[in-house]
């Protein structure tokens, strides 16, 4: 049967070929939709790297180039927040969390150069965010000098930079002029949140006493339960020191909850075209197969009259079905397979492709299951000589 | 053939009434139906269009069931029968050639042929070489991988027969195999059939408009409104 279904679905390949390009095109769009959910889904099962909870963003908007007097406040501003009765911790930060802000350089890594991100934290973000030292110590402030930074590198940058059996502390990447002494190694710190894929980072010591630009953010560690009310007593202690700061406080979660939307938006719309598109195949296929089975009632009649039970007859037309869709799936197959050599898009690479493709293939063989199931069930209501008689 | 009368009828219906039911209007398509068909017989049936001969062509294939009556088959009753049960009686003790040949144009001759072997164990190599041997009783071996639509009409019946006695059935029923062809065909087709009932012994039941080709089997059955008439 399987021979004949086969050789069935290759003789009517062209009048089957609208069928298959829907089937194409469906394959190819849940492989994508897959691929990115799969990559959103892995990025945030993996670790943040630092504790968001009861931590506030206070946002540094100066006019103008950072002034000689922002210098001499800022350690004041930190003070006084520290001195407030539910402040945990405060530190200053030249990048923010949450948010599409980067500073990036390439540096030479085991194999190639790769992009790392670079942020650098003033003395107590330790205490504020919580970010886990697996080896060696953290920068100090007035460490570094110009053209040769002392940071702290995660994990994943010590893995893609050095051998497994290398000990990453106390080496130095060389960039041209440039230097990079590594002094310790952190867990992570996923500075744009839970759904991006994981980065080199270093984190270096912000010098309070010479911040040049670089202060975007101080964070505020409160206590557990501090009440909402006391981000206008933050801000207004703040504000009392640096009334000519334009500030603005906001929880990280909050925050968090924000970025989350914004990521995740385009997902659920892609999302819900997607289901649409599949709502919209399936209706097509199943119309095709309708109309096919209309067309193809004498032979079904033929069929009967020769010897098929009306079970044969159902499972037939829908291994018609699936074969078609096999043959669709393969193709699609193998275009979806070279996406990832392509590195269009960062979710299609070579660790979810094979499961979309799978994943994929599946969810398509169940659309034309189902697809095929309610034309071969009518096909197989006929008597013998009803279908014969069909016109 | 004389000596099969007297043995067990291989076909025989009973009382045999068929109603057709469209929206409010009942149609009695045939009426106290009582008729036997014995082993090896050649057997026409004839009569005016619309009076009934496909409806009981089909009564005997198992491809309807009466409203009322009884179908034996080799002295078995069908009626209980579920339409499980009843496609390997179909598949295995009949064949059947219809006047619009109804060849499948997606497959080859000598897949057209296979078919009926398709609903039995066995091997596609198996279902293969039959289907060959039977194209070669029709005179069709030369064709066998040619489509139905690149035959002529005399041709393409002939696939129907070999399709037909692939599964060596004891009954072969015919509905009107010639009337879509002309007389030189006709005759091509209806040597065939006195060919398979005279050397092979099947039974044929073949619907017929043709007096002339009626008049050349063993028995004729005459149907009027529905009725048998003597």
């Amino acid at each position: 049967m399987l021979k004949h279904i086969l050789t069935l679905t290759w003789n009517r390949r062209w009048a089957n070929s609208l069928v298959m390009l829907e089937v194409i095109i469906a394959f190819f769009a849940l492989f994508v939709l897959i691929s990115v959910g799969y990559h959103l889904w892995s990025n945030y099962q993996r670790p943040l790297g630092y504790n968001y909870d009861n931590v506030w963003e206070i946002s540094l908007r100066i006019d103008g180039r950072w002034q000689d007097k922002d210098t001499q406040i800022l350690p004041d501003v930190i003070n006084a927040l520290n001195a407030l009765p539910n402040v945990v911790s405060t530190h200053a930060q030249s990048a923010p969390a949450f948010r599409n802000w980067s500073w990036t350089t390439r540096l030479p890594a085991k194999d190639s150069t790769e992009r790392v991100y670079r942020n650098l934290f003033s003395d107590g973000a330790q205490e504020t965010l919580g970010i886990k030292l697996i080896d060696g110590r953290w920068p100090l402030a007035g460490e570094s000098e110009p053209q040769k930074a002392v940071v702290a590198i995660n994990r994943y940058m010590r893995d893609r930079f050095f051998e497994d059996d290398v000990n990453a502390v106390n080496r130095v990447i060389v960039d041209g002029e440039s230097e990079f002494r590594i002094v310790g190694v952190f867990e992570d710190y996923r500075q744009r949140g839970e759904f991006t894929e994981q980065v080199s980072y270093t984190i270096g010591s912000l010098d309070l006493s010479n911040p040049g630009n670089n202060v975007t953010t101080l964070f505020v560690k409160m206590a557990p339960g501090t009440p909402v009310s006391d981000e206008e007593l933050v801000l207004n202690t703040a504000k009392s020191i640096a009334p000519h700061w334009d500030m603005g406080i906001v929880p990280w979660s909050e925050l968090r909850e924000q970025h989350h939307a914004n990521v995740l938006t385009p997902i659920r719309i892609a999302t819900v075209l997607a289901g649409f598109f599949l709502l919209m195949v399936a209706m097509g296929l199943i119309g095709v197969l309708w109309q096919d089975v209309l067309r193809r009632t004498q032979e079904i009649g033929l069929r009967r009259a020769l010897g098929a039970p009306s079970g044969n007859v159902r499972m037939q037309i829908i291994g018609e079905m699936l074969a078609v869709t096999g043959l669709g799936v393969i193709i699609g197959g193998v275009l979806a397979a070279q996406l990832p050599m392509l590195e269009l898009i960062d979710a299609i690479n070579w660790q979810t492709t094979p499961m979309a493709l799978v994943l994929s293939a599946l969810m398509i063989f169940a659309l034309s299951f189902f697809a095929a199931y309610y034309p071969s069930y009518i096909a197989a209501r006929y008597t013998p000589s009803e279908a014969l008689r069909y016109e | 053939m004389s000596d099969n009368l007297n043995q067990q009828p291989l076909i025989t219906l009973k009382n045999i009434r068929k109603m057709y039911y469209t929206d409010q209007i009942e149609t009695l398509a045939l009426k106290d139906i009582n008729l036997e068909i014995n082993k090896g017989e050649f057997i026409s049936i004839m009569g005016p269009s619309g009076c009934g001969k496909s409806t009981l062509l089909n009564m005997l294939g198992l491809l309807d069931r009466p409203s009322t009556g009884t179908i034996e088959f080799e002295g078995k009753t069908l009626d209980k029968l579920s339409d499980k049960a009843l496609a390997p009686i179909r598949n295995e003790k009949l064949g059947f050639v219809f006047q619009t040949f109804h060849l499948i144009p997606d497959l080859r001759v000598v897949d057209n042929v296979a078919l009926p072997l398709l609903y039995r164990p066995m091997s596609n190599k198996e279902r293969r070489e039959r289907a060959l041997n039977a194209l070669k009783i029709v005179g069709l071996d030369a064709r066998v991988n040619h489509f139905p639509t690149q035959l002529s009409g005399g041709q393409q019946q002939r696939v129907a027969i070999a399709r037909a006695i692939v599964g060596e059935p004891p009954v072969i029923l015919a509905d009107e195999p010639t009337g879509n062809l002309d007389s030189h065909m006709g005759n091509e087709i209806m040597s065939i059939l006195f060919d398979l009932n005279e050397n092979r012994g099947t039974t044929i039941v073949m619907v017929t408009h043709d007096r002339e080709q009626a008049d050349q089997t063993q028995r004729t059955v005459r149907v009027f409104d529905g009725q048998l008439v003597h």
